[in-house]
């Protein structure tokens, strides 16, 4: 009766909810409280495919999503990105029976990394991707290894594991369980012997703690390594992009499915990697998973186009408070051979908590702007200042910063400045103080 | 003879741009005209401590702190003659709870500490996170940063800081850090020496009253420092409003919690 109950005022709550256009967590949070134990009492389909990481769990997800749908599979997710375990509860509820039937074949869940113990103490995934552990939110996240330690617990013994091979810290949770498969990218022209980044998270082995050794890296901690004491290594992929053809603008995969970028980056890549393997687990084609995912838009616009007066401008929505994301815009900007000028915003550090560390703006390497390409650099928002003191510690000349917190302010500098391109690199939490006072396109 | 300073354990202790710490020094002894330069050791290095001006340690995981302090033991003697010749030790984050008594895990296991200063810590499951302002004897204004760290802090007799907003080194207490001789330790994360500008000039102070009064300089020396930048005024003034602008939104946010 309970149950009964529980699901009719998550589905109530929800209908209202997106009358009003609410968030998507609030009706499973009332569910839990009605019914807590309501998760264990309905009955979920056999395939329910879990995806975490640090970062690119939404993108994941959602391609997996294009896949599944045009395959014809009958499938629920969370589309609006509640992850964590009332979002969850919403999103299982609403596609429940009254009776507490599951009413579609796939159950596919974006979960938070930190609390994924929490959603799947009362049920399992079958199939449990992780794409990436990054130094991440850490005023709230800690480290990548305690977000390894919280992630540990939430992996049921039965499900099958689908992992990264080239991140250490997440090859690390198929060491010594059988029912893993790891994915991974081929050494390409751009991958580098040294790490490249201002900080080295594959310096030590996470096993053991001796020097790892690099026979190439992709970026960061990401790449092929082995340590130099145990027998820890980078596992052999069993789906592997064996072609990044960046500038070109796209992918091979396995040496014959070629995937399209929309968006030229490793890090859409890596999602695209992550979900062709998944996809293949359950079956599907890989030929029809290209097709399915090649050139696919992601519907949660990391990327936007603008005008600013004669400027034409990109945002690549980047996340604060993650070394990595910004690093990846940053390499991204750099690798375009065209004059442009940059701003950078940071205002509002996250839009869900207060704190006003800026110290990630350290982990961040800035250093890959110094290019003659760099016309100028705007550095706006609150911590327009903390941005000039964080570049002071780089070799790009001042004379080619403008700092300016006002954020209307700076635009319209950007704007008077008749530059020809400009690249925009803020957070979700930000961005929407810019876009508000450009004209997207 | 340009100053050293020692950044110890720079690829394992850096979890939060730490290494912005030592950087601050060298601008800051620059801007006295003093040359300095940067030794990044690590493991099996077993550096001659009274040589630096200055030892820095920052945060690590917890895993790499205890690796750590397998590794700083066999040189604890080294590290207690460097502290009784007065070498100034800044170690911030969990580096500073390894010079403590011992170390309680969350299973309850011990590991016995440095040994060098009477307290010990309890390393917790649960994470502490919280933005800080904080005060000081060294200098006038407060301090402000962010303290991100897995345990508690017992016995400390002489703490660095009292924290004006945020927490002590335990949950409730108002004394925050260690303060004790020449080491100065603090769980303010990161490069809390470029977030407080006062601060650093504090720890450049130490440097150079230290060397003076082994050897007063003559009056004539030529310093060899780099130039400073021309707009340097200008930098300087960044950095005292990113100082301002964090102290004042922290203000802001504790007194609306009030």
């Amino acid at each position: 009766m309970k149950r009964f109950f529980a699901i009719l005022l998550c589905k109530l709550l929800r209908r209202i909810g997106a009358k009003f256009g609410r968030g998507s967590s609030l009706p499973g949070q009332a569910a839990l409280r009605l019914c807590p134990d309501i998760l264990s009492r309905v009955t979920l389909p056999d395939t329910i495919i879990a995806v975490t990481g640090s970062n690119g769990k939404t993108s994941t997800v959602e391609m997996i999503a294009q896949v599944l749908s045009s395959c014809g599979k009958s499938f629920a997710y969370n589309k609006e990105g509640s992850n964590q375990i009332e979002g969850v509860t919403a999103l299982i509820l609403s596609h429940c029976s009254l009776r507490g039937k599951f009413k579609r074949d796939i159950l596919l869940i974006e979960s938070d990394e930190r609390y994924a113990r929490l959603t799947f103490r009362a049920f399992h995934p079958t199939h449990f991707v992780i794409t990436n552990l990054y130094r991440d939110q850490l005023t709230r996240n800690g480290h990548p290894q305690w977000v390894f330690d919280a992630i540990r617990p939430a992996i049921p013994p039965e499900a099958q594991l689908i992992l990264n091979a080239d991140d250490p810290l997440v090859s690390l949770f198929g060491v010594g369980r059988d029912n893993t498969v790891f994915f991974g990218m081929e050494r390409q022209s751009f991958s580098t012997e040294d790490c490249t980044a201002v900080y080295d998270d594959g310096k030590y082995c996470p096993l053991c703690g001796a020097p790892m050794l690099y026979d190439w890296r992709h970026f960061h901690h990401i790449g092929s390594y082995r340590c130099s004491r145990c027998d820890f290594h980078r596992p052999d992929p069993v789906c592997r992009i064996t072609e990044a053809a960046l500038s070109e603008g796209f992918l091979i995969i396995d040496g014959e499915d070629r995937i399209g970028l929309s968006f030229r980056s490793l890090y859409n890549a890596y999602n695209i990697l992550a979900c062709y393997t998944l996809c293949r687990r359950l079956g599907i084609e890989g030929s029809r998973i290209a097709a399915e995912i090649s050139d696919y838009v992601l519907r949660s616009g990391r990327v936007v186009t603008f005008r600013l007066g004669d400027t034409e401008g990109m945002l690549l929505t980047s996340k604060h408070e993650n070394s990595v994301s910004y690093d990846q815009s940053l390499f991204y900007i750099a690798s375009q051979k065209e004059s442009r000028a940059v701003v950078i915003l940071v205002d509002a550090i996250s839009r869900k908590y207060f704190t006003g560390d800026t110290s990630w703006l350290f982990d961040i390497n800035f250093g890959l702007l110094n290019s003659p390409d760099t016309e100028r650099i705007y550095l706006t928002g609150r911590y327009a200042y903390d941005l000039a003191v964080r570049f002071s510690y780089t070799d790009i000349d001042r004379s080619r910063l403008t700092v300016i917190p006002d954020i209307p302010e700076a635009l319209d500098a950007i704007r008077g400045a008749g530059h020809r391109r400009l690249y925009a690199v803020s957070c979700f939490s930000d961005r929407d103080k810019l876009l508000s006072r450009v004209e997207t396109t | 003879m340009e100053y050293r300073i020692l950044h110890w354990y720079h690829d394992l202790l850096n979890l939060y741009g730490d290494y912005g710490n030592p950087a601050a020094l060298v601008r800051g002894l620059a801007r006295r005209g003093q040359p300095a330069v940067i030794d990044r050791l690590s493991f099996h290095d077993a550096p001659v401590l009274s040589s630096y001006d200055l030892v820095f340690l920052g945060s690590g995981t917890e895993r790499g702190a205890l690796a750590v302090l397998e590794d700083l033991r066999p040189q604890r003697e080294h590290i207690r003659d460097a502290l009784a010749q007065g070498v100034p030790f800044l170690a911030t984050g969990n580096a500073f709870e390894l010079f403590g008594r011992e170390l309680i895990l969350p299973d309850g296991s011990r590991r016995e500490g440095l040994a060098l200063f009477d307290f010990s810590v309890e390393l917790t499951d649960r994470r502490t996170l919280c933005d800080q302002i904080c005060r000081t004897a060294l200098c006038e204004q407060p301090c402000v940063g962010f303290l991100n760290r897995a345990s508690r802090i017992l016995g400390v007799a002489s703490p660095l800081f009292t924290v004006l907003h945020g927490v002590g080194n335990t949950e409730g207490e108002k004394g925050e850090g260690i303060r004790e001789g020449s080491f100065y330790g603090t769980h303010l994360t990161g490069p809390c020496l470029i977030k407080n500008p006062h601060l650093a000039d504090c720890f450049v102070a130490l440097m150079t009253a230290r060397r003076e009064q082994a050897c007063p300089p003559p009056e004539d020396a030529l310093s060899g420092a780099p130039p400073l930048p021309e707009d340097d005024a200008l930098l300087r003034e960044y950095e005292r409003r990113a100082y301002s602008v964090t102290l004042e939104a922290l203000t802001r946010r504790f007194a609306d919690e009030k």
